[in-house]
């Protein structure tokens, strides 16, 4: 129902076929309402009325008895509400004038229209029956029993559960499908470990691969009472000190909370509490600043409305990097990251972590060398090599000092009278789970607690000469890392078939003398000679020495990646023995001390 | 860039599908650009992209391609190229130019197994 006493015309084109040109004809709307959404969809570059926006239509008609439009439009999108009863809302405020505004809409706009927001209106004006089970997805009733709702025949339905997937890894559109719409529309699908409360958001999928627009739900009726709280994944949150406060960050694309959760910042320092609600896709709100500065402490708690809203517990504690709160001990410069893990505007992506693990857990090996998502592939290969043939080696060129830090000394240009000591601590960039970034120890934890620590700070020893993880993270020679490592000069050998024996030889000597070897294969242009061997192009690995087996001659390698080898020996740890013949087709390089 | 493989739970929650499939033909090969031989590793050179035709042994998890179909994907530019016979376990994405295999060393990058439990983890079938 509406006040407007006179129709207002609203011009349309009208396609009246091939031989005709478009024509202009006008539509007299009389309610206002319904006026108004015609405008707005001629002011969008395609106008369409959809499963969506006929509700506004639904709603313009709809109203008087029941109460204003906006109060209609709540009913209409109430939880549960069927599509007949949305109908019948509607149906119920129609007037004869409005009915006639309706018509025009069918059959002068123009306007493309979703199956289902025609049918809605062609019922209206009394052409068509209503059909019940078009879309848009709705889901029905409570949760009992899973997950029950309508949606377009065929549909297969997708969910993700909001409240427990900020503590995983799944994104918001890591989905699981729960079921399919059968002939009518109809779906009941289950998921695992909903609970009362919990926020489901789903979506349906057309057999054609196009999605519908998501919607969440808060799950019911499963138990008496919601018990779970929300939760917030701390490593998601960034904070960055500046002029004007605490700038906080939602660092990836993976929601850090429920929608709707209720966040609070305390700042350990001042006592100040920010509350602030997080966003319908589990973000923080744009713009969020915290008062303080840098090396201030906040503690974050979460409420969903009905647990914890006292905030007494607390999930964690974030802390504004820079100051000199925090890290206990002597605290050095650390190298920059590589450029593939900065921000625009030079800030680390990732954060620094100090460990407090052992330098040795025991005697080094090849074994312990792990190499990070980093292109220094030499580097690693190189240290393993060394730590295979001379473990003293490596024992002598990283040491603790008593102020806790660390010294390390390679020799420039391998020259053993011009040794390099370079100082540093213990803080290591780490992942959002808390292991590092780049180089780390295999056999044991990578917690900053107990994994041991001589490779990563031997690598980020090189970084902090060399003047950053990116100046060490674009490739390089093992031979050279070697030399600088060990203080001797390098050499090389190209490698080619026929040298099958000549190569076994040489390997076979230079290890008995104890001449750490490392090989290089070809680079990414040959990278098709690689796939499925098990062997990587434009990669380095540790060469350990020789055996025969059988009458076959094969060269022990391991590769710095600490899995992914050749041949299946059942372990996947990086070790493995090649035939000489495939050495020689697969690698370019052999690096030697002299 | 010899890189290790990426964390599977990084890159399969992006995923649309996984299979075991071979490489039945190369349908496109871009200009492969050429490089000096170095004693340098990981240096940041690529292997060209292709277009390339697999042929579906089994279907891990989703629904671009059912068992005994053959699908052509984008191989992009990067540390790996394919040859005809290559095979493995493909994890898929759909982008706007097509389907395009996932993980830095496409069929080298995990084995099915790594693939099968943690695609199990994040519900996927």
């Amino acid at each position: 129902m509406d006040n407007a006493p006179n129709p207002v015309a609203v011009t349309e084109f009208i396609d009246r076929g091939p031989h005709h040109a478009l024509e202009r004809q006008p539509m007299r709307i009389a309610d206002s309402r319904i006026r108004s959404f015609v405008e707005a969809q001629r002011a969008t570059t395609a106008p369409k009325i959809t499963d969506g926006n006929v509700l506004d239509l639904l709603a313009a008609v709809g109203d008087g008895a029941r109460g204003t439009a906006e109060r209609v439009k709540a009913e209409l999108t109430k939880p549960g509400i069927t599509r007949a009863q949305q109908f019948e809302l509607a149906r119920s405020g129609l007037t004869s004038s409005e009915r006639s505004d309706l018509g025009q809409l069918l059959d002068r706009s123009g306007f493309a229209m979703d199956p289902g927001a025609k049918n809605f209106l062609e019922a209206l004006v009394g052409r068509a029956p209503l059909q019940e089970t078009f879309g848009p997805l709705t889901v029905t009733g409570d949760q009992r029993n899973g997950i029950a709702g309508v949606a377009r025949p065929g549909e297969t339905i997708e969910a993700i559960n909001l409240s427990t997937a900020p503590a995983g890894r799944l994104h918001l559109a890591d989905t699981m499908v729960i079921g399919t719409a059968d002939a009518s529309g109809k779906f009941l699908g289950t998921m695992p470990d909903v609970k009362e409360g919990d926020m489901i958001r789903l979506r349906a999928r057309a057999a054609d691969g196009s999605t519908g627009d998501w919607i969440t739900v808060q799950a019911k009726g499963i138990e008496a009472r919601d018990t779970r709280n929300a939760v917030v994944n701390l490593e998601r949150i960034d904070l960055a000190a500046g002029a004007d406060g605490i700038t906080v960050t939602h660092n990836t694309k993976r929601p850090l909370s429920e929608p709707g959760a209720q966040l609070r910042f305390v700042n350990a320092r001042t006592g100040e509490k920010v509350d602030v609600t997080a966003t319908d896709v589990g973000s923080l709100p744009a713009g969020l600043k915290l008062p303080g500065k840098a090396g201030d402490e906040f503690k974050v708690s979460v409420s969903d409305g009905r647990n914890n809203v006292d905030h007494s517990a607390v999930t964690g504690t974030l802390k504004v990097p820079g100051g000199t709160g925090g890290i206990t001990g002597v605290d050095l410069p650390d190298p920059k990251m590589h450029k593939d893990e900065m921000n625009a505007d030079g800030t680390p992506k990732f954060k620094l972590e100090r460990f407090t693990g052992p330098l040795f857990l025991n005697e080094p090996t090849p074994g312990d060398v792990r190499q990070g998502a980093i292109g220094n592939c030499y580097f690693p290969a190189a240290l393993a090599s060394v730590a295979h043939i001379n473990p003293q080696a490596i024992k002598d060129m990283v040491k603790q000092n008593a102020d806790g830090t660390y010294t390390v000394r390679f020799y420039e240009r391998g020259n053993r009278s011009r040794p390099v000591d370079i100082k540093l601590d213990a803080d290591l960039y780490v992942r959002s789970w808390g292991g590092p970034i780049y180089g780390s120890s295999l056999g044991g934890s990578t917690s900053k607690e107990s994994m041991e620590l001589w490779y990563p700070l031997i690598e980020k020893a090189y970084a902090q000469w060399k003047g950053s993880y990116d100046a060490i993270g674009n490739g390089g020679s093992a031979g050279q890392v070697m030399s600088e490592v060990l203080g001797r000069s390098q050499g090389y050998e190209w490698v080619s078939a026929g040298s099958e024996q000549r190569l076994f030889d040489r390997i076979k000597t230079d290890i008995a003398r104890g001449v750490p070897l490392a090989a290089g294969t070809h680079g990414s242009d040959q990278a098709s000679l690689y796939t499925n061997t098990g062997v990587y192009a434009n990669h380095a690995y540790s060469v350990l020495g020789v055996e025969e087996k059988n009458g076959e001659k094969f060269v022990k390698l391991r590769n710095p990646w600490g899995q992914s080898e050749a041949g299946n020996d059942g372990k996947n740890d990086g070790f493995f023995s090649l035939p000489m013949k495939d050495f020689t087709k697969l690698y370019s390089s052999l690096y030697v001390l002299n | 860039m010899a890189k290790p493989p990426e964390f599977i739970d990084e890159v399969l929650p992006a995923a649309d599908a996984a299979v075991l499939a071979t490489v039945t033909r190369i349908v496109e090969q871009s200009p492969q650009q050429t490089f000096e031989r170095s004693l340098e590793t990981s240096r940041p050179t690529t292997a060209a992209k292709q277009l390339v035709e697999l042929e579906v042994t089994k279907v891990l998890f989703g629904e671009l391609a059912k068992t005994g179909a053959k699908v052509q994907v984008i191989k992009p530019e990067g540390a790996y190229a394919l040859r005809e016979g290559n095979k493995g376990p493909f994890v898929l994405g759909k982008t706007d130019a097509g389907v395009e295999i996932l993980g830095r060393y496409g069929p080298d990058t995990w084995p099915e197994a790594a693939v099968k439990q943690a695609a199990a983890a994040l519900g996927k079938r």
